[in-house]
């Protein structure tokens, strides 16, 4: 993995106007290509810290570089090139009277010339399979294809920063994998995916690195199989890994020496007939 | 549960119940039949768009009163038809939480909020207090009566809409995935107190739900729709082993179940029930690894 | 990013205003509408502006008034703008000044000041209200002189639906700035408004649905969380505001409402100041609108 930095978090606090203190000197470094889940309880700060990613929020002290941008320094409109934002409820974005207008909005807020746009508008359909929805209403789409379509009008900006808040929300399971195939199609495109989340499964599957927050501080980085065997780290904040990782490690079985993170390991683990020491 | 259902009345039953909403082209529900019975706890299992929430908005008469469409069949709460019984009238039985608790919270305090459906049935003050401190203690949000709902969490949020919803001492609580915005733990959260509710009050519990983890944990009986059909209808050990039927509707089975399934095809020896919850699984398991 | 707070709701608190009983406050603000609405002495208005001006402040809502008061002083200022040329007075009309294609009058200045207290005073007071009655006990209270109970549940959930809405706006607003919308003013209104009404939309109707399910509008006798009773106190205050009003109607009958159109003479500069004024204000109000919408 390369180690160019893309995101750098210095003693970062944040303080919202309500006097209320979300975040409290987080430092953080992530390098290109990562995929990094960000968990925590609701309300610890995982949203708060994400939103100084793309400039919505700005640190009341320290400092937030995204791609060497000093958030401070730079707007939103800047930042969003680089690190797209996809919120957890595309009601909440989505307004234009056709998919394809809605795909044309970020690009030709970013300033991208009428080919390019196109072009743009054209990769994110495909990449998503939105062909066949361009010309209809977001508004006419269920759920799961709003969510795809809110995912797409950040893809369509081209950033090389995704940052997904809650992206399996709502959606079954059919539905879910689809965004984890999304996720893996982002990695190998080589773009960084931050993931706020409550799906331990998504975050097990996909990705690389798991950070916790826990009352507006980090606690806890590492590999999603050092975050869910670290017990006391679960416990403090009241978080379950995926049930396959929980019951492997009841029966102390193996992968590669490994707590198994997914069914696939777990099987392969007794075929191999690998148990803890 | 069955052995003494025989001498019961179902609390619930849907004969033939078809809709079709205004807008649509294709029925939401088709032919629906089921029963229930009082004090069971029955999940409903589908993907996005099989129908779960058009049965659950039916089973208090939303559906058809509030909501423009076709339907056929019947829907009988208590004998009573939920054609004819306005729903108001018919909150006074089914108690009923929606998805999305901030659209459920109408009040500017959390004690408000559980004391409309007390004030609506006209409960007397000094019980409506006794009811609303008991609910927040159940749900866990006891100490934040004078709080906004706003200013709740989203898991919060959906455990205040259940008290709201459960102070009203409804016979039967209809929950339409009454766990989305929670995280894992959060959702057990709610499924405790939901079989907290159904074991010491007897309240019938119907559950629409995506995590098959706590349904296998905690429901008597699973349902489950397909494209407006009702495909099963079963205990959990038994519709969860039914692995071949559940991924081919594009749902899943529990992992550790879908763990012994995997197994027992490469040849292991394994119980020919598999286990459905992680404590049940780590018993039969512990020994796994022998081949036949 | 700034909480945008366009619309007072209520301010939780304790103040002598919050314990009043709604019914006294309402009283109060019926009387305080029907005074200034027959006084025509600008300075009267005025002192009774600084007296609601203090109860606002000691009432710890002036935060939220200044905010809401925001939105009221566009229509203030072009009110203002249009009196001074063009004064709801009999003619014939006392020239002051000539700006270009305007003529300021006497009579438009002083109908211009008389209009914009009048305005300002009254909702000042019944904002002052809003921001200290728990919506609850307003629909207590109507419930209480006999208002149907569908119609006082809907004025205080619409009152309730403002502050939801405004949450709503702000998170839209995130999302469309996320997109690098360019947010300057107007430009930024449709991809945020349309969400807002699409969600406002779905909003009422799960609430609906969730009323019906709490039982809302059944059959038999309903109940109160809320023990509002009426104090000593709102009696003692009920009976002296009657009392009061009597006397203040008396007073404003015998002197013709203190009517001093003839008396003030404004100095030319004076209105030449107020008309610019009127002008700068509008559209700096709508700048700042602007601005805020950006940052």
């Amino acid at each position: 993995m390369s180690k160019n930095i893309i995101i750098k978090c210095e003693d970062l606090h944040h303080t919202y106007p309500s006097g209320v203190s979300a975040l409290q000197g987080v430092d953080l470094a992530i390098a290109e290509r990562e995929i990094v889940g960000v968990i925590g309880q609701n309300g610890s700060g995982k949203t708060t810290l994400v939103k100084h990613f793309n400039g919505l929020l700005k640190p009341t002290s320290g400092q937030v570089f995204v791609k060497g941008i000093n958030t401070r320094e730079a707007e939103i409109k800047e930042i969003s090139r680089h690190a797209g934002y996809v919120f957890q409820n595309p009601n909440h974005q989505l307004f234009a009277g056709s998919v394809r207008k809605e795909l044309e909005f970020g690009p030709a807020n970013i300033g991208m010339s009428a080919e390019e746009i196109e072009e743009r508008v054209r990769l994110a359909a495909d990449f998503f399979g939105l062909e066949e929805f361009l010309d209809e209403n977001p508004y006419r789409l269920s759920f799961p294809l709003r969510k795809t379509v809110g995912i797409a009008s950040i893809y369509a900006m081209d950033p090389e920063i995704f940052i997904l808040d809650e992206p399996t929300t709502g959606l079954d399971y059919t539905r879910a994998r689809m965004v984890a195939a999304l996720i893996k199609k982002l990695q190998d495109e080589g773009r960084t995916v931050l993931i706020v989340s409550h799906d331990m499964m998504l975050i097990a599957e996909c990705c690389t690195r798991v950070i916790v927050l826990w009352n507006s501080r980090l606690i806890g980085d590492g590999t999603p199989r050092e975050i869910f065997g670290n017990r006391e780290l679960l416990e403090k904040t009241n978080l379950a890994p995926p049930q396959i990782f929980r019951m492997a490690e009841e029966i102390g079985l193996q992968h590669n020496g490994k707590t198994p993170l997914s069914v696939d390991e777990a099987v392969e683990a007794v075929e191999r007939g690998e148990r803890a020491g | 549960m069955t052995a003494t259902n025989a001498a019961k009345e179902p609390i619930i039953r849907v004969e033939g119940l078809s809709f079709k909403y205004a807008t649509a082209t294709e029925k939401a529900l088709k032919e629906i039949n089921f029963t229930v019975f009082p004090g069971e706890y029955v999940a409903i299992l589908g993907l996005s768009g099989a129908g779960k929430t058009t049965l659950c908005l039916s089973l208090n008469g939303i559906i058809p009163q509030m909501v423009m469409g076709e339907k056929e069949g019947r829907c009988l709460i208590k004998g009573q038809d939920t054609d004819e019984v306005p729903v108001r009238e018919m909150a006074k039985t089914v108690g009923m939480v929606f998805d999305n608790p901030e659209y459920q919270l109408t009040q500017l305090t959390v004690e408000g909020e559980v004391a409309l459906g007390l004030e609506n049935l006209g409960i007397p003050y000094e019980e409506m207090l006794t009811r609303i401190k008991e609910a927040l203690k159940v749900v866990g949000l006891e100490g934040l009566e004078e709080r906004s709902p706003m200013q709740l969490s989203g898991g919060q949020q959906q455990r205040l809409a259940i008290a709201a919803a459960m102070a009203m001492y409804p016979e039967i609580l209809v929950l339409d995935e009454p766990t989305t915005n929670l995280d894992p733990i959060g959702k057990e959260e709610v499924f405790e107190v939901l079989q907290r509710l159904n074991r010491e009050k007897g309240m019938t519990i119907v559950i629409a739900e995506h995590e098959v983890e706590v349904i296998a944990e905690y429901a008597d009986r699973v349902i489950i729709l397909d494209r407006g059909e009702l495909i099963t209808n079963g205990p959990p050990a038994e519709v969860f082993n039914d692995v071949e039927t559940i991924s081919r509707l594009g749902l899943r089975t529990p992992q550790v179940t879908e763990f012994g399934y995997r197994l027992k095809k490469k040849g292991h020896n394994l119980p020919e029930q598999l286990p459905i919850t992680l404590q049940d699984a780590v018993k039969k398991y512990s020994g796994v690894g022998g081949k036949k | 990013m700034n909480n945008m707070q366009l619309i007072a709701n209520y301010v939780p608190g304790k103040s002598f205003f919050h314990r009043l009983h709604p019914s006294t406050k309402i009283i109060w603000v019926l009387g305080a509408l029907l005074t200034v609405f027959f006084i025509k002495d600008p300075l009267i208005i005025f002192a009774f502006l600084v007296v609601v001006l203090v109860l606002i402040k000691a009432s710890n809502t002036f935060a939220t008034y200044r905010a809401s008061l925001m939105l009221l002083l566009p229509i203030i200022f072009g009110l203002i703008f249009f009196q001074i040329v063009a004064p709801a007075f009999p003619k014939p009309w006392t020239p002051l000044a000539r700006l270009g294609p305007f003529v300021l009058y006497n009579e438009g200045v002083y109908s211009a000041l008389v209009l914009s207290l009048r305005i300002i005073s009254v909702a000042s007071f019944a904002l002052l209200f809003i921001m200290t009655t728990y919506p609850g006990d307003l629909f207590t209270t109507m419930r209480m002189w006999g208002v149907p109970y569908e119609i006082s549940f809907m004025v205080t959930t619409t009152i309730q639906l403002i502050p939801i809405l405004q949450k709503e706006m702000n998170i839209i607003l995130s999302a469309q700035r996320s997109r690098a919308m360019q947010a300057s003013g107007f430009s930024a209104l449709l991809p945020s408004i349309i969400p807002v009404f699409a969600g406002a939309i779905e909003r009422v109707r799960q609430m609906s649905m969730t009323l019906e399910s709490r039982a809302f509008g059944s059959s038999g006798k309903k109940t109160s969380i809320r023990q509002l009773k009426m104090g000593t106190l709102d009696y003692t205050l009920i009976i002296l505001t009657i009392i009061a009003l009597i006397g203040i109607f008396y007073l404003l009958w015998i002197n013709q409402g203190f009517d001093r159109s003839q008396q003030m003479i404004f100095p030319a500069p004076a209105a030449i100041i107020l008309f610019l004024g009127s002008i700068i204000g509008f559209f700096g109000i709508l700048v700042l609108f602007a601005r805020r919408i950006k940052n």
